[in-house]
Protein backbone atom coordinates (compact mmCIF):
# COMPACT_ATOMS: atom_id res chain seq x y z
CA UNK A 1 0.00 0.00 0.00
CA UNK A 2 1.52 3.22 -0.96
CA UNK A 3 1.30 4.88 2.23
CA UNK A 4 3.14 7.67 3.94
CA UNK A 5 3.14 8.21 7.53
CA UNK A 6 3.74 12.09 8.04
CA UNK A 7 6.72 13.30 9.89
CA UNK A 8 5.79 14.55 12.59
CA UNK A 9 2.63 12.86 13.17
CA UNK A 10 3.75 9.72 15.82
CA UNK A 11 3.65 11.45 19.69
CA UNK A 12 -0.47 11.62 20.06
CA UNK A 13 -2.07 7.80 20.46
CA UNK A 14 -5.33 9.50 19.06
CA UNK A 15 -4.31 9.36 15.64
CA UNK A 16 -1.96 10.43 13.23
CA UNK A 17 -1.93 11.82 9.88
CA UNK A 18 -0.73 10.36 6.42
CA UNK A 19 -0.51 10.41 2.94
CA UNK A 20 -2.26 7.70 0.45
CA UNK A 21 -2.07 8.41 -3.83
CA UNK A 22 -1.05 11.92 -3.65
CA UNK A 23 -4.19 12.43 -0.74
CA UNK A 24 -3.77 13.99 2.85
CA UNK A 25 -6.09 11.89 5.42
CA UNK A 26 -5.70 11.80 9.23
CA UNK A 27 -6.74 8.40 10.79
CA UNK A 28 -8.56 8.55 14.26
CA UNK A 29 -7.81 5.80 16.49
CA UNK A 30 -10.60 3.59 18.14
CA UNK A 31 -8.65 5.07 21.04
CA UNK A 32 -10.19 8.30 20.59
CA UNK A 33 -13.53 7.30 19.42
CA UNK A 34 -15.62 8.95 22.44
CA UNK A 35 -14.31 12.19 22.01
CA UNK A 36 -14.26 12.36 18.58
CA UNK A 37 -18.04 11.49 18.35
CA UNK A 38 -18.70 14.22 21.02
CA UNK A 39 -16.39 17.07 19.54
CA UNK A 40 -18.67 16.34 16.63
CA UNK A 41 -22.36 16.06 18.06
CA UNK A 42 -21.70 19.08 20.38
CA UNK A 43 -21.27 21.23 17.76
CA UNK A 44 -17.87 22.03 18.68
CA UNK A 45 -16.27 21.21 15.40
CA UNK A 46 -18.68 22.93 13.16
CA UNK A 47 -18.49 26.11 15.02
CA UNK A 48 -14.81 26.29 15.05
CA UNK A 49 -14.82 25.61 11.24
CA UNK A 50 -17.22 28.18 10.59
CA UNK A 51 -15.31 30.59 12.30
CA UNK A 52 -12.36 29.99 10.60
CA UNK A 53 -10.49 28.56 13.65
CA UNK A 54 -10.08 24.64 13.00
CA UNK A 55 -9.39 23.54 9.19
CA UNK A 56 -12.17 22.37 7.75
CA UNK A 57 -12.17 18.52 7.08
CA UNK A 58 -14.58 15.65 5.89
CA UNK A 59 -15.05 11.96 7.40
CA UNK A 60 -14.37 9.48 4.47
CA UNK A 61 -14.60 6.08 3.86
CA UNK A 62 -12.70 3.93 5.84
CA UNK A 63 -11.13 1.78 3.04
CA UNK A 64 -7.95 3.93 3.38
CA UNK A 65 -7.29 3.13 6.77
CA UNK A 66 -3.97 2.51 7.52
CA UNK A 67 -3.98 0.04 10.92
CA UNK A 68 -6.73 -2.47 12.34
CA UNK A 69 -6.80 0.49 15.03
CA UNK A 70 -9.26 2.95 13.23
CA UNK A 71 -12.21 4.24 13.96
CA UNK A 72 -12.46 6.80 11.49
CA UNK A 73 -10.61 8.16 8.51
CA UNK A 74 -10.87 11.90 7.62
CA UNK A 75 -9.68 14.22 4.66
CA UNK A 76 -8.52 17.94 6.66
CA UNK A 77 -8.44 20.57 3.70
CA UNK A 78 -4.30 20.80 2.82
CA UNK A 79 -2.50 23.82 4.29
CA UNK A 80 -0.95 25.83 1.23
CA UNK A 81 2.59 26.21 2.65
CA UNK A 82 3.43 24.92 5.56
CA UNK A 83 5.29 27.12 7.94
CA UNK A 84 6.88 27.10 11.37
CA UNK A 85 7.16 29.39 14.83
CA UNK A 86 10.74 30.15 14.09
CA UNK A 87 9.73 31.75 10.51
CA UNK A 88 6.67 33.69 12.41
CA UNK A 89 7.03 37.47 13.28
CA UNK A 90 6.00 38.77 15.85
CA UNK A 91 2.44 39.62 15.33
CA UNK A 92 2.30 36.27 13.67
CA UNK A 93 2.93 34.44 16.85
CA UNK A 94 0.93 36.29 18.82
CA UNK A 95 -2.37 36.00 16.22
CA UNK A 96 -1.35 32.18 16.57
CA UNK A 97 -1.29 32.37 20.89
CA UNK A 98 -4.85 34.60 20.82
CA UNK A 99 -6.02 31.37 18.13
CA UNK A 100 -5.34 29.15 20.29
CA UNK A 101 -6.41 31.03 23.50
CA UNK A 102 -9.90 31.34 21.86
CA UNK A 103 -10.19 27.68 20.56
CA UNK A 104 -9.80 26.88 24.56
CA UNK A 105 -12.32 29.30 25.39
CA UNK A 106 -15.02 28.27 23.15
CA UNK A 107 -14.02 24.99 23.97
CA UNK A 108 -15.03 25.02 27.69
CA UNK A 109 -18.32 26.15 26.58
CA UNK A 110 -18.90 23.15 25.31
CA UNK A 111 -17.62 20.85 27.50
CA UNK A 112 -14.10 20.29 25.80
CA UNK A 113 -10.62 21.15 26.44
CA UNK A 114 -7.41 21.18 24.50
CA UNK A 115 -4.91 18.78 25.39
CA UNK A 116 -1.87 19.91 23.92
CA UNK A 117 -1.33 23.65 22.78
CA UNK A 118 1.91 23.48 20.58
CA UNK A 119 2.48 26.23 17.79
CA UNK A 120 3.19 23.60 15.77
CA UNK A 121 -0.86 23.35 15.64
CA UNK A 122 -1.21 26.16 14.38
CA UNK A 123 -0.77 27.09 10.49
CA UNK A 124 -2.00 29.97 8.13
CA UNK A 125 -4.36 29.62 5.88
CA UNK A 126 -5.71 32.10 3.69
CA UNK A 127 -3.49 34.42 5.67
CA UNK A 128 -4.97 34.02 8.93
CA UNK A 129 -3.91 31.02 11.77
CA UNK A 130 -5.70 28.35 12.15
CA UNK A 131 -5.79 25.13 14.15
CA UNK A 132 -4.83 21.91 12.17
CA UNK A 133 -5.58 19.09 14.52
CA UNK A 134 -8.99 18.39 15.26
CA UNK A 135 -7.46 15.22 17.88
CA UNK A 136 -6.57 18.16 20.52
CA UNK A 137 -9.83 17.79 21.79
CA UNK A 138 -10.71 15.62 25.08
CA UNK A 139 -13.69 16.09 27.16
CA UNK A 140 -13.22 18.70 29.90
CA UNK A 141 -14.01 16.74 33.40
CA UNK A 142 -14.91 19.30 35.87
CA UNK A 143 -12.05 20.62 38.05
CA UNK A 144 -9.57 19.50 36.09
CA UNK A 145 -6.50 21.57 35.22
CA UNK A 146 -5.33 22.62 32.18
CA UNK A 147 -2.73 20.11 30.73
CA UNK A 148 -2.00 22.41 28.01
CA UNK A 149 -0.38 25.24 29.82
CA UNK A 150 3.08 24.48 30.32
CA UNK A 151 3.17 23.36 26.39
CA UNK A 152 1.33 27.31 26.01
CA UNK A 153 3.75 28.95 28.10
CA UNK A 154 6.80 27.93 26.59
CA UNK A 155 5.58 27.63 23.17
CA UNK A 156 3.78 31.13 23.22
CA UNK A 157 3.91 33.16 25.95
CA UNK A 158 7.57 33.46 26.80
CA UNK A 159 9.09 33.66 22.99
CA UNK A 160 6.49 36.52 22.88
CA UNK A 161 8.01 38.05 26.22
CA UNK A 162 11.39 37.66 24.86
CA UNK A 163 10.41 39.66 20.96
CA UNK A 164 8.56 42.10 23.17
CA UNK A 165 11.28 42.61 26.15
CA UNK A 166 15.16 41.21 25.18
CA UNK A 167 15.01 41.34 21.43
CA UNK A 168 13.14 40.76 18.68
CA UNK A 169 15.61 38.61 16.57
CA UNK A 170 15.03 35.99 19.64
CA UNK A 171 11.96 34.19 17.26
CA UNK A 172 14.86 32.38 15.85
CA UNK A 173 15.75 30.89 19.38
CA UNK A 174 12.00 28.31 18.73
CA UNK A 175 14.28 26.39 16.19
CA UNK A 176 16.71 25.15 18.94
CA UNK A 177 13.96 24.21 21.04
CA UNK A 178 11.22 22.61 19.58
CA UNK A 179 8.99 21.74 22.74
CA UNK A 180 9.22 26.12 23.34
CA UNK A 181 11.72 27.35 24.93
CA UNK A 182 12.21 26.19 28.45
CA UNK A 183 10.98 28.60 31.36
CA UNK A 184 14.27 29.01 33.11
CA UNK A 185 15.81 29.79 30.09
CA UNK A 186 13.48 32.42 29.16
CA UNK A 187 13.64 33.96 32.79
CA UNK A 188 17.11 33.84 32.37
CA UNK A 189 17.28 35.98 29.33
CA UNK A 190 14.05 38.15 30.27
CA UNK A 191 15.37 41.94 31.68
CA UNK A 192 14.12 41.95 35.64
CA UNK A 193 11.33 44.63 34.85
CA UNK A 194 9.43 41.87 33.97
CA UNK A 195 9.07 40.50 37.34
CA UNK A 196 6.87 44.17 37.56
CA UNK A 197 4.52 43.37 35.63
CA UNK A 198 2.06 40.62 37.05
CA UNK A 199 1.22 38.13 34.70
CA UNK A 200 4.58 37.73 33.35
CA UNK A 201 6.05 37.40 37.44
CA UNK A 202 2.89 34.65 37.52
CA UNK A 203 3.38 33.22 33.85
CA UNK A 204 6.97 32.78 33.48
CA UNK A 205 8.95 33.60 36.38
CA UNK A 206 7.15 31.52 38.90
CA UNK A 207 6.06 29.24 36.64
CA UNK A 208 10.23 29.02 35.67
CA UNK A 209 10.64 28.18 39.80
CA UNK A 210 7.45 25.86 40.38
CA UNK A 211 8.82 23.37 37.16
CA UNK A 212 12.69 23.44 38.81
CA UNK A 213 11.09 22.61 42.43
CA UNK A 214 9.29 20.14 40.92
CA UNK A 215 11.20 18.55 37.88
CA UNK A 216 12.49 14.98 39.89
CA UNK A 217 8.40 14.75 40.97
CA UNK A 218 7.53 14.02 44.59
CA UNK A 219 4.40 14.86 44.62
CA UNK A 220 1.98 12.66 46.78
CA UNK A 221 -1.79 13.68 48.37
CA UNK A 222 -5.08 14.84 47.31
CA UNK A 223 -5.85 15.99 43.19
CA UNK A 224 -5.72 19.37 43.07
CA UNK A 225 -8.78 20.54 41.04
CA UNK A 226 -9.40 23.66 39.80
CA UNK A 227 -13.00 25.44 39.06
CA UNK A 228 -14.19 25.84 36.13
CA UNK A 229 -14.51 29.51 36.82
CA UNK A 230 -11.51 29.79 37.82
CA UNK A 231 -9.80 27.77 34.76
CA UNK A 232 -11.70 30.83 32.65
CA UNK A 233 -9.72 33.40 34.37
CA UNK A 234 -7.08 32.08 34.00
CA UNK A 235 -7.48 32.19 30.22
CA UNK A 236 -8.28 35.18 30.14
CA UNK A 237 -5.01 35.80 32.33
CA UNK A 238 -3.03 34.36 29.51
CA UNK A 239 -5.20 36.43 26.89
CA UNK A 240 -4.68 39.90 28.82
CA UNK A 241 -0.80 39.31 29.13
CA UNK A 242 -0.56 38.36 25.12
CA UNK A 243 -2.39 41.17 24.35
CA UNK A 244 -0.61 43.64 26.31
CA UNK A 245 2.74 42.27 24.84
CA UNK A 246 4.07 44.90 22.15
CA UNK A 247 6.90 44.93 19.76
CA UNK A 248 9.27 48.51 19.36
CA UNK A 249 8.59 49.81 16.24
CA UNK A 250 11.89 51.66 15.81
CA UNK A 251 12.98 50.87 12.64
CA UNK A 252 16.05 47.96 11.61
CA UNK A 253 17.72 47.90 8.40
CA UNK A 254 15.04 47.33 6.37
CA UNK A 255 11.80 48.41 7.69
CA UNK A 256 12.19 51.85 6.22
CA UNK A 257 14.33 50.80 3.36
CA UNK A 258 12.09 52.77 0.39
CA UNK A 259 12.84 55.94 2.11
CA UNK A 260 16.38 56.03 1.93
CA UNK A 261 17.39 54.00 -0.93
CA UNK A 262 18.41 55.30 -4.17
CA UNK A 263 14.85 54.43 -5.76
CA UNK A 264 13.34 58.02 -6.90
CA UNK A 265 9.42 58.05 -7.07
CA UNK A 266 10.00 57.92 -11.16
CA UNK A 267 12.46 54.56 -10.54
CA UNK A 268 10.33 53.20 -8.06
CA UNK A 269 6.82 53.35 -10.27
CA UNK A 270 9.28 52.38 -14.00
CA UNK A 271 9.99 49.53 -11.48
CA UNK A 272 6.70 48.47 -10.36
CA UNK A 273 5.46 48.56 -14.09
CA UNK A 274 8.11 46.75 -16.01
CA UNK A 275 7.91 43.83 -12.85
CA UNK A 276 3.82 44.28 -13.84
CA UNK A 277 4.62 43.16 -17.64
CA UNK A 278 6.37 40.11 -16.51
CA UNK A 279 4.09 39.29 -14.59
CA UNK A 280 1.02 39.98 -16.91
CA UNK A 281 3.01 37.14 -19.59
CA UNK A 282 3.96 34.80 -17.10
CA UNK A 283 0.56 34.68 -15.47
CA UNK A 284 2.01 32.64 -12.33
CA UNK A 285 0.71 30.14 -9.79
CA UNK A 286 2.59 30.36 -6.84
CA UNK A 287 5.58 32.76 -5.99
CA UNK A 288 8.06 33.21 -3.65
CA UNK A 289 9.40 36.67 -3.73
CA UNK A 290 12.90 36.58 -1.93
CA UNK A 291 13.46 39.71 0.20
CA UNK A 292 10.58 40.95 -0.19
CA UNK A 293 10.73 43.74 2.66
CA UNK A 294 7.37 44.98 3.00
CA UNK A 295 5.59 43.65 0.15
CA UNK A 296 5.26 46.76 -2.51
CA UNK A 297 6.67 44.32 -4.97
CA UNK A 298 4.88 41.25 -3.73
CA UNK A 299 1.89 42.55 -3.88
CA UNK A 300 1.78 43.27 -7.86
CA UNK A 301 1.71 39.31 -8.28
CA UNK A 302 -0.62 39.25 -5.68
CA UNK A 303 -3.09 41.04 -7.06
CA UNK A 304 -3.06 39.24 -10.08
CA UNK A 305 -4.18 36.28 -8.37
CA UNK A 306 -1.14 34.54 -7.74
CA UNK A 307 -0.63 32.43 -4.22
CA UNK A 308 2.95 34.56 -2.79
CA UNK A 309 5.04 33.47 -0.10
CA UNK A 310 7.49 36.47 0.99
CA UNK A 311 10.76 36.19 2.44
CA UNK A 312 12.91 38.35 4.51
CA UNK A 313 15.38 38.14 7.02
CA UNK A 314 13.98 41.59 8.25
CA UNK A 315 11.86 40.39 11.57
CA UNK A 316 10.33 44.13 11.57
CA UNK A 317 9.79 44.32 7.92
CA UNK A 318 7.77 41.13 8.19
CA UNK A 319 6.06 42.09 10.64
CA UNK A 320 5.01 45.44 9.17
CA UNK A 321 3.71 43.31 6.20
CA UNK A 322 1.99 40.51 8.34
CA UNK A 323 0.04 43.79 9.93
CA UNK A 324 -0.56 45.39 6.70
CA UNK A 325 -2.02 41.74 5.03
CA UNK A 326 -4.41 40.95 8.36
CA UNK A 327 -5.43 44.57 7.87
CA UNK A 328 -6.20 44.75 4.25
CA UNK A 329 -7.90 41.30 4.58
CA UNK A 330 -5.44 40.00 2.04
CA UNK A 331 -5.92 35.55 1.73
CA UNK A 332 -2.93 34.82 -1.04
CA UNK A 333 -0.18 36.08 0.98
CA UNK A 334 2.22 34.59 3.81
CA UNK A 335 4.91 36.72 4.98
CA UNK A 336 7.99 34.83 6.14
CA UNK A 337 10.99 35.51 8.37
CA UNK A 338 13.96 33.79 6.28
CA UNK A 339 17.75 33.98 5.82
CA UNK A 340 18.34 33.42 2.13
CA UNK A 341 21.81 32.67 3.35
CA UNK A 342 20.83 30.42 5.93
CA UNK A 343 17.52 29.27 5.25
CA UNK A 344 15.53 26.82 7.59
CA UNK A 345 17.35 23.46 7.93
CA UNK A 346 15.56 20.00 8.56
CA UNK A 347 14.82 19.30 12.37
CA UNK A 348 13.03 17.47 14.76
CA UNK A 349 13.28 13.89 15.74
CA UNK A 350 15.74 12.40 12.64
CA UNK A 351 15.98 15.59 10.61
CA UNK A 352 12.94 14.99 9.38
CA UNK A 353 9.89 15.99 11.75
CA UNK A 354 9.89 20.35 10.64
CA UNK A 355 10.26 20.63 7.15
CA UNK A 356 14.14 22.31 5.60
CA UNK A 357 13.05 25.33 2.78
CA UNK A 358 14.00 23.54 0.05
CA UNK A 359 11.82 20.62 0.64
CA UNK A 360 8.82 22.51 0.60
CA UNK A 361 6.73 22.67 -2.19
CA UNK A 362 8.24 24.83 -4.99
CA UNK A 363 7.05 28.17 -6.82
CA UNK A 364 6.97 28.48 -10.48
CA UNK A 365 7.87 32.16 -10.20
CA UNK A 366 11.14 33.36 -7.68
CA UNK A 367 11.55 37.32 -7.24
CA UNK A 368 14.94 38.15 -6.34
CA UNK A 369 14.39 41.92 -6.08
CA UNK A 370 17.39 44.45 -4.81
CA UNK A 371 18.74 41.19 -3.52
CA UNK A 372 21.93 39.55 -5.25
CA UNK A 373 24.23 42.40 -3.96
CA UNK A 374 23.66 41.47 -0.81
CA UNK A 375 24.19 37.57 -1.50
CA UNK A 376 26.99 38.61 -3.30
CA UNK A 377 29.21 41.62 -1.75
CA UNK A 378 27.95 41.70 1.80
CA UNK A 379 27.73 37.55 1.77
CA UNK A 380 30.64 36.70 -0.44
CA UNK A 381 28.80 34.48 -3.12
CA UNK A 382 29.98 34.27 -6.06
CA UNK A 383 27.47 34.41 -9.00
CA UNK A 384 27.87 30.94 -10.04
CA UNK A 385 26.62 29.62 -6.90
CA UNK A 386 23.92 32.30 -6.62
CA UNK A 387 22.50 30.85 -9.83
CA UNK A 388 22.62 27.39 -9.13
CA UNK A 389 20.97 28.04 -6.13
CA UNK A 390 18.15 29.91 -7.99
CA UNK A 391 17.42 27.45 -10.26
CA UNK A 392 15.92 24.98 -8.24
CA UNK A 393 13.25 27.27 -7.12
CA UNK A 394 11.35 28.10 -10.17
CA UNK A 395 10.54 28.03 -13.98
CA UNK A 396 10.48 31.84 -14.08
CA UNK A 397 13.12 34.22 -12.24
CA UNK A 398 12.67 37.85 -12.14
CA UNK A 399 15.64 39.34 -10.93
CA UNK A 400 17.29 42.83 -10.59
CA UNK A 401 20.91 43.19 -11.18
CA UNK A 402 22.12 46.22 -8.86
CA UNK A 403 25.92 46.65 -10.47
CA UNK A 404 28.79 48.44 -8.35
CA UNK A 405 27.66 51.94 -9.84
CA UNK A 406 24.70 51.92 -7.63
CA UNK A 407 24.43 53.97 -4.28
CA UNK A 408 23.82 50.96 -2.41
CA UNK A 409 26.56 48.96 -3.88
CA UNK A 410 29.10 52.02 -3.10
CA UNK A 411 27.86 52.47 0.06
CA UNK A 412 28.23 48.19 0.91
CA UNK A 413 31.66 48.84 -0.56
CA UNK A 414 32.77 51.86 1.09
CA UNK A 415 34.41 50.35 4.61
CA UNK A 416 35.98 47.24 2.68
CA UNK A 417 38.10 45.99 -0.15
CA UNK A 418 36.98 45.89 -3.52
CA UNK A 419 37.84 41.81 -4.20
CA UNK A 420 34.73 41.46 -6.44
CA UNK A 421 36.49 41.62 -9.91
CA UNK A 422 33.83 39.38 -11.31
CA UNK A 423 30.73 41.00 -10.04
CA UNK A 424 29.52 42.82 -13.37
CA UNK A 425 26.36 42.86 -15.67
CA UNK A 426 28.38 41.06 -18.04
CA UNK A 427 29.78 37.98 -15.50
CA UNK A 428 26.20 38.23 -14.78
CA UNK A 429 24.40 37.23 -17.61
CA UNK A 430 27.12 34.56 -18.74
CA UNK A 431 26.28 32.34 -15.40
CA UNK A 432 22.78 32.71 -15.67
CA UNK A 433 22.66 31.77 -18.96
CA UNK A 434 24.28 28.12 -17.92
CA UNK A 435 20.89 27.49 -16.35
CA UNK A 436 18.48 30.43 -18.03
CA UNK A 437 17.29 31.82 -20.95
CA UNK A 438 16.82 35.67 -21.49
CA UNK A 439 13.29 36.38 -21.71
CA UNK A 440 13.36 40.17 -21.15
CA UNK A 441 15.83 42.52 -19.85
CA UNK A 442 14.39 46.25 -19.01
CA UNK A 443 16.67 49.15 -17.43
CA UNK A 444 14.69 50.68 -14.79
CA UNK A 445 14.48 54.36 -15.42
CA UNK A 446 16.52 56.76 -13.45
CA UNK A 447 18.42 54.12 -11.81
CA UNK A 448 21.28 51.94 -12.43
CA UNK A 449 19.69 48.92 -11.94
CA UNK A 450 18.25 46.57 -14.62
CA UNK A 451 15.55 43.82 -14.51
CA UNK A 452 15.97 40.64 -16.21
CA UNK A 453 13.24 38.45 -16.81
CA UNK A 454 14.98 34.45 -16.75
CA UNK A 455 13.22 30.98 -17.83
CA UNK A 456 14.87 27.98 -16.85
CA UNK A 457 16.17 25.69 -19.58
CA UNK B 1 10.00 37.28 45.02
CA UNK B 2 11.30 34.46 46.55
CA UNK B 3 8.79 34.50 49.45
CA UNK B 4 6.04 33.68 47.25
CA UNK B 5 7.34 30.79 46.26
CA UNK B 6 8.90 29.68 49.77
CA UNK B 7 4.78 30.11 51.22
CA UNK B 8 3.65 28.71 47.59
CA UNK B 9 5.17 25.71 47.51
CA UNK B 10 4.91 24.20 51.13
CA UNK B 11 1.45 23.57 51.53
CA UNK B 12 0.78 19.59 51.33
CA UNK B 13 2.26 18.17 48.33
CA UNK B 14 -0.69 17.22 45.56
CA UNK B 15 -0.34 15.18 42.65
CA UNK B 16 -2.45 15.16 39.35
CA UNK B 17 -3.25 12.11 37.91
CA UNK B 18 -3.56 12.12 33.98
CA UNK B 19 -6.22 12.06 31.56
CA UNK B 20 -6.34 8.83 29.64
CA UNK B 21 -6.11 10.89 26.22
CA UNK B 22 -3.20 13.24 27.59
CA UNK B 23 -0.20 12.48 25.89
CA UNK B 24 2.28 15.65 26.76
CA UNK B 25 3.69 15.63 30.03
CA UNK B 26 1.61 18.71 31.62
CA UNK B 27 4.01 19.02 34.31
CA UNK B 28 3.94 18.57 38.18
CA UNK B 29 4.94 22.57 38.86
CA UNK B 30 3.15 24.05 35.88
CA UNK B 31 0.01 22.60 37.45
CA UNK B 32 0.59 23.56 40.98
CA UNK B 33 1.48 27.10 39.68
CA UNK B 34 -1.70 27.07 37.62
CA UNK B 35 -4.04 26.06 40.41
CA UNK B 36 -2.31 29.03 42.23
CA UNK B 37 -2.98 31.78 39.27
CA UNK B 38 -6.16 30.38 38.72
CA UNK B 39 -7.50 31.14 42.16
CA UNK B 40 -6.00 34.75 41.90
CA UNK B 41 -7.53 35.20 38.79
CA UNK B 42 -10.45 33.98 39.81
CA UNK B 43 -10.62 36.15 42.79
CA UNK B 44 -9.65 39.27 40.66
CA UNK B 45 -12.38 38.92 38.24
CA UNK B 46 -15.19 38.58 40.79
CA UNK B 47 -13.79 42.07 42.30
CA UNK B 48 -13.68 43.63 39.47
CA UNK B 49 -17.39 42.54 38.61
CA UNK B 50 -18.67 43.78 42.41
CA UNK B 51 -16.89 46.39 42.01
CA UNK B 52 -18.30 47.94 38.74
CA UNK B 53 -21.94 46.78 39.95
CA UNK B 54 -21.15 48.37 42.89
CA UNK B 55 -20.43 51.42 40.88
CA UNK B 56 -23.36 51.27 38.85
CA UNK B 57 -25.83 50.93 41.83
CA UNK B 58 -24.37 53.88 43.27
CA UNK B 59 -24.82 55.42 39.76
CA UNK B 60 -20.87 56.06 39.13
CA UNK B 61 -20.80 54.25 36.13
CA UNK B 62 -23.17 53.52 33.47
CA UNK B 63 -22.62 49.81 32.72
CA UNK B 64 -21.16 46.94 33.85
CA UNK B 65 -18.01 46.05 31.81
CA UNK B 66 -17.93 42.57 30.37
CA UNK B 67 -14.96 40.80 32.04
CA UNK B 68 -15.15 37.66 30.25
CA UNK B 69 -15.04 39.21 26.23
CA UNK B 70 -11.54 40.35 26.50
CA UNK B 71 -10.51 42.72 24.14
CA UNK B 72 -9.98 40.18 21.22
CA UNK B 73 -7.95 41.21 18.21
CA UNK B 74 -9.37 37.97 17.09
CA UNK B 75 -13.12 38.96 16.55
CA UNK B 76 -12.73 39.63 12.62
CA UNK B 77 -12.17 35.05 12.74
CA UNK B 78 -15.81 35.11 14.33
CA UNK B 79 -17.41 36.73 11.63
CA UNK B 80 -15.89 33.75 9.11
CA UNK B 81 -13.28 32.93 7.71
CA UNK B 82 -13.46 34.71 4.21
CA UNK B 83 -10.50 36.73 2.96
CA UNK B 84 -10.61 37.83 -0.49
CA UNK B 85 -7.67 36.94 -2.74
CA UNK B 86 -6.25 40.47 -3.82
CA UNK B 87 -6.99 41.02 -7.17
Amino acid sequence: MDVKIQKSSFRDPSGFLFYKDGMLLRQVNNIYKDDYDYFQKSGLHDDLCKKGLLVNDREVDDQWKVTDDAYKIIEPEKIRFISYPYEWSFSQLKDAALTTLKIQKISLEYGMTLKDATAYNIQFQQGKPVLIDSLSFEKYHDGRPWDAYRQFCQHFLAPLALMSYTDIRLNRLQQLYLDGIPLDLATRLLPSRTKYNFSLLMHLHLHAKAQKKYEHGGAKGRTIKIRKSNLIALIQSLTNAIENLKIKTRSTEWADYYSFTNYSEKAFSSKKEIISGFIEKIKPQVLWDLGANTGEFTQIASRFGTECIAFDIDPLAVDTFYNFIREQKIGNILPLVMDITNPSPSIGWNSKERMGFKIRPLPDTVFALALIHHLAISNNVPLARIARFLKKFGENLIIEFVPKTDSQVKKLLESRRDIFTNYSEECFIKEFERFYSIKAKERIEDSERTLFWLQRI
Amino acid sequence: MDWISVNLFNFPLLSVIPHRLAYIDPGTGSIIVQAAIAAAAGVAIAVKLYWDRLLKFLGIRKSVKNEISGNNDMSENAEGKGSETHS
